[in-house]
C-alpha cells in the first residue's frame, strides 16, 4: 500500500489554515533533496527535458530571455520523472485533502519559478480567478521552497485571512507589473472592508512549504539580494472528484492549461492529464508510480 | 456539405512537390483574412487569448523578452477563434492531404512565428525528426507567408530534395546558435553525397504559402530588412494516425505527447481534429468554418 492512511497534519494546524488562510509546514522535503530539484531548472529552462514532453507553459529560456527576468514553468512533472516524483506525492496530496477535508486529491497544475536577482514582483493575486472551470469548486495550493525564502529575496507573502473576502477578477500582469504589486489586493482589501491588510512575508528554508487556500492573496516582491536566486515548486490540488462545469460553447472559456485537456463534450477531468495522486481509499492513478519510478531517484 | 470534392492540386503540382520536397500555392488566404490574423499577433504574444485558454507553446512576450528577438506561438488555434478559421480550413488540409494521397488530414499543431528586424537565423531542420511518435508516419506542412516573404527578411528556405536524404538526429537549438543555421543541414547533405546543396530562399507574397515534405530540410536567415516576417505553419498527418504504442509516455513526445491519455492509442479529436476526409466528414465540434 503505498498511501499513508494516518492524518498527517493535527486539527491546530489545520484550524490555523482556515484562520489565516495559509499554513506553514517545514521539512516538507529533505533540504538537500529539496536544493537538489533546484538544480535541475537551468536544464529544464535550457529546453533539456527528461523525456522529450515538452512543459503546458514555459516563460523565459536562457537564449530570448531578459537577464535576469523571472522564469515559469508549467506542467513540469510531464517533463522530468525526478520532479514528478515530488510534484505527485501522495504525501503532499493527502495534506492538501485534509486541509479541505476531502476525500482525495487530484494534481490541477504544477508550475516551477525562478527569480534571480533583480527579478521584479509578481502581483499579488488570487489562484482561483485562474481556476474556474471544475466542480466543486475549491483548490488548495502547495508552496514547496527549494531555495532559502526569505524577505527582500521574493519570498512568497500572503495577506493574512484574504481567503474570506469575495474572488476578484483576474489580474491582467504577473511578470511586469506597471502599478504597486499589491495595489490589486488593497483595492480587493477596501472593498472588503478591510483598511489595512496585514501582508506577511515568510521565511522558510529549503524543503519548508506552505499549504494556501485558493482565495488566498498572494504574489512575492522583488529579489533585492544580489547572491540567491529564488527558487520554488507550487503544486495545485482540487478535490478528486472534479469534473469541468458543462460549457455550452466548444472550449472551455477562461480554461487557461487545464482547459486545453477537456474532450469535447466530455466533463471528465481524465487522470492522464490530472492523476488522483492520494485517495482515502487507497486509491492513486495507477500509472504514476510506474511513471516517475521509470526515471526518479530521489523520495517524496 | 462543407468539403469540396475535386482534387484541388493538379498532377504537376503533386509531382513537383515530390521531386523538390516543396510546393508554392499561391492565394490560401484573401488579402482580408490576412489583415485580421496579422491583427491578432500582438493581442497573442502579450497573453491576452480570446477564449481564455492558452497556448501549447509562447516564447517571446513583451514583458520577458529581449526586443528584437524571433516570437513563436503553438496551438493557437484553442485560444484564438480568427486563428482557428484559418487554422482548421478544410481546403489546406485537402491539400496536404492530397500532397501524400491520404484519405483525410488531420491537424497535428499550428505555429505563429514573427521575426522582427535583427531577428536571428532559425537554424535548418527537418519536421519529422520532431514528428515521429504516430503511425502512420508522414507528415506535411504548410508554411503560410502573412507578411512579404523575401530574401534578406528572414523568409523560408528549403535545400531542394532533401527529403530523399535520411532523416537526421534532432537539430538542438532552433533559436541561437554558435554554428552557421546550415551547418547541420550540410553536414545531413554530405552523408547523403550531396557535396553542394541547392539552398532556395523563396519570395512569398501575403497569403499564399508553401507546403513541404516532414523530411525536407527547411528554415530561416536573420532579418536583415526593417520589416516585421510573420508568418503561420501547420503541420498535418493522415486522418487515420494513431500514437504509437508506449508505455507511461511518449518518448520525445514533443507537444502532441501530452495529449495521449494513457493506455490508449488515440489521437482524440478534440486535441487532433480531422479538418478533411474524402467522405465528407470532418470533426463535428469545428463547425462549418470554411476560409
Amino acid at each position: 500500500m503505498q498511501t499513508p492512511t494516518k492524518p498527517l497534519l493535527t486539527s491546530e494546524q489545520i484550524e490555523r489554515f482556515h484562520q489565516d488562510g495559509f499554513l506553514v509546514v517545514e521539512n516538507l522535503l529533505n533540504p538537500d533533496l529539496a536544493e537538489q530539484l533546484g538544480k535541475r531548472f537551468d536544464a529544464l529552462f535550457a529546453g533539456s527535458f527528461d523525456t522529450g514532453v515538452y512543459p503546458d507553459e514555459w516563460h523565459w529560456n536562457p537564449y530570448l530571455g531578459k537577464p535576469g527576468a523571472s522564469g515559469q514553468m508549467t506542467g513540469v512533472w510531464k517533463c522530468d520523472r525526478t520532479l514528478a516524483r515530488i510534484i505527485t506525492s501522495a504525501k503532499i496530496g493527502q495534506m492538501a485533502a485534509a486541509l479541505e477535508g476531502w476525500s482525495g486529491a487530484r494534481l490541477l497544475g504544477d508550475d516551477i519559478w525562478q527569480k534571480p536577482p533583480g527579478a521584479l514582483e509578481t502581483t499579488l493575486h488570487q489562484d482561483a480567478m485562474y481556476f474556474t472551470y471544475h466542480t466543486p469548486p475549491a483548490c488548495v495550493v502547495s508552496w514547496v521552497a527549494l531555495s532559502q525564502a526569505i524577505p527582500g529575496g521574493s519570498t512568497i507573502e500572503y495577506v493574512r485571512g484574504s481567503h474570506r473576502w469575495p474572488l476578484s477578477t483576474t489580474v491582467p500582469e504577473f511578470h511586469g507589473p506597471s502599478q504597486s504589486y499589491r495595489w490589486e489586493m488593497e483595492q480587493a482589501a477596501a472593498q472588503a472592508g478591510i483598511p489595512k491588510p496585514e501582508v506577511v512575508q515568510l521565511r522558510l528554508e529549503p524543503g519548508s512549504c506552505a499549504f494556501h487556500h485558493g482565495r488566498m492573496w498572494h504574489g512575492s516582491g522583488k529579489n533585492c539580494l544580489p547572491d540567491l536566486v529564488r527558487r520554488s515548486l507550487v503544486l495545485s490540488y482540487i478535490a478528486a472528484e472534479s469534473q469541468f462545469k458543462s460549457f455550452s460553447s466548444p472550449y472551455v472559456p477562461g480554461g487557461y492549461i487545464a482547459g486545453k485537456y477537456k474532450r469535447y463534450g466530455d466533463d471528465t477531468m481524465d487522470e492522464s492529464f490530472f492523476p488522483i495522486v492520494w485517495r482515502e481509499d487507497g486509491y492513486r492513478t495507477p500509472f504514476l508510480d510506474e511513471y516517475c519510478e521509470s526515471g526518479g531517484w530521489v523520495e517524496a | 456539405m462543407q468539403t469540396k470534392t475535386r482534387v484541388p492540386l493538379t498532377t504537376e503540382q503533386i509531382e513537383q512537390f515530390h521531386r523538390d520536397g516543396y510546393l508554392v500555392v499561391e492565394n490560401l488566404f484573401d488579402a482580408d483574412l490576412v489583415e485580421r490574423l496579422i491583427a491578432r499577433f500582438d493581442p497573442l504574444f502579450a497573453g491576452e487569448f480570446e477564449t481564455g485558454i492558452y497556448p501549447d507553446e509562447w516564447h517571446w512576450n513583451p514583458y520577458l523578452g529581449k526586443p528584437g528577438s524571433a516570437g513563436q506561438l503553438t496551438g493557437g488555434w484553442k485560444s484564438d477563434r480568427t486563428l482557428a478559421t484559418a487554422v482548421t480550413s478544410a481546403k489546406i488540409g485537402q491539400m496536404a492531404a492530397a500532397l501524400e494521397g491520404w484519405s483525410g488530414a488531420r491537424l497535428l499543431s499550428d505555429g505563429i512565428w514573427q521575426k522582427p528586424y535583427g531577428a536571428k537565423e532559425t537554424t535548418l531542420h527537418q519536421d519529422s525528426m520532431y514528428i515521429n511518435y504516430h503511425t502512420p508516419a508522414g507528415v506535411v506542412v504548410c508554411w503560410i507567408a502573412l507578411s512579404h516573404a523575401k530574401a534578406g527578411a528572414s523568409t523560408i528556405e528549403y535545400a531542394k530534395g532533401s527529403h530523399h536524404w535520411k532523416l537526421s538526429e534532432a537539430v538542438p537549438e532552433f533559436h541561437n546558435q554558435d554554428k552557421s543555421y546550415r551547418s547541420e543541414m550540410e553536414h545531413a547533405a554530405q552523408m547523403a553525397g550531396v557535396d553542394v546543396p541547392e539552398v532556395v530562399q523563396l519570395d512569398i507574397s501575403p497569403g499564399s504559402g508553401v507546403f513541404h515534405h516532414g523530411n525536407t530540410w527547411h528554415g530561416s536567415g536573420k532579418n536583415t530588412l526593417n520589416v516585421m516576417r510573420r508568418s503561420m505553419v501547420l503541420a498535418y498527418i493522415p486522418a487515420e494516425a494513431r500514437f504509437k504504442p508506449y508505455g507511461t509516455y511518449v518518448p520525445g513526445g514533443y507537444i502532441a505527447g501530452k495529449y495521449r491519455r494513457h493506455g490508449d492509442d488515440t489521437m482524440d479529436e478534440s486535441f487532433f481534429p480531422i479538418v478533411w476526409q474524402e467522405d465528407g466528414y470532418r470533426t463535428p465540434f469545428l463547425g462549418a468554418v470554411i476560409i
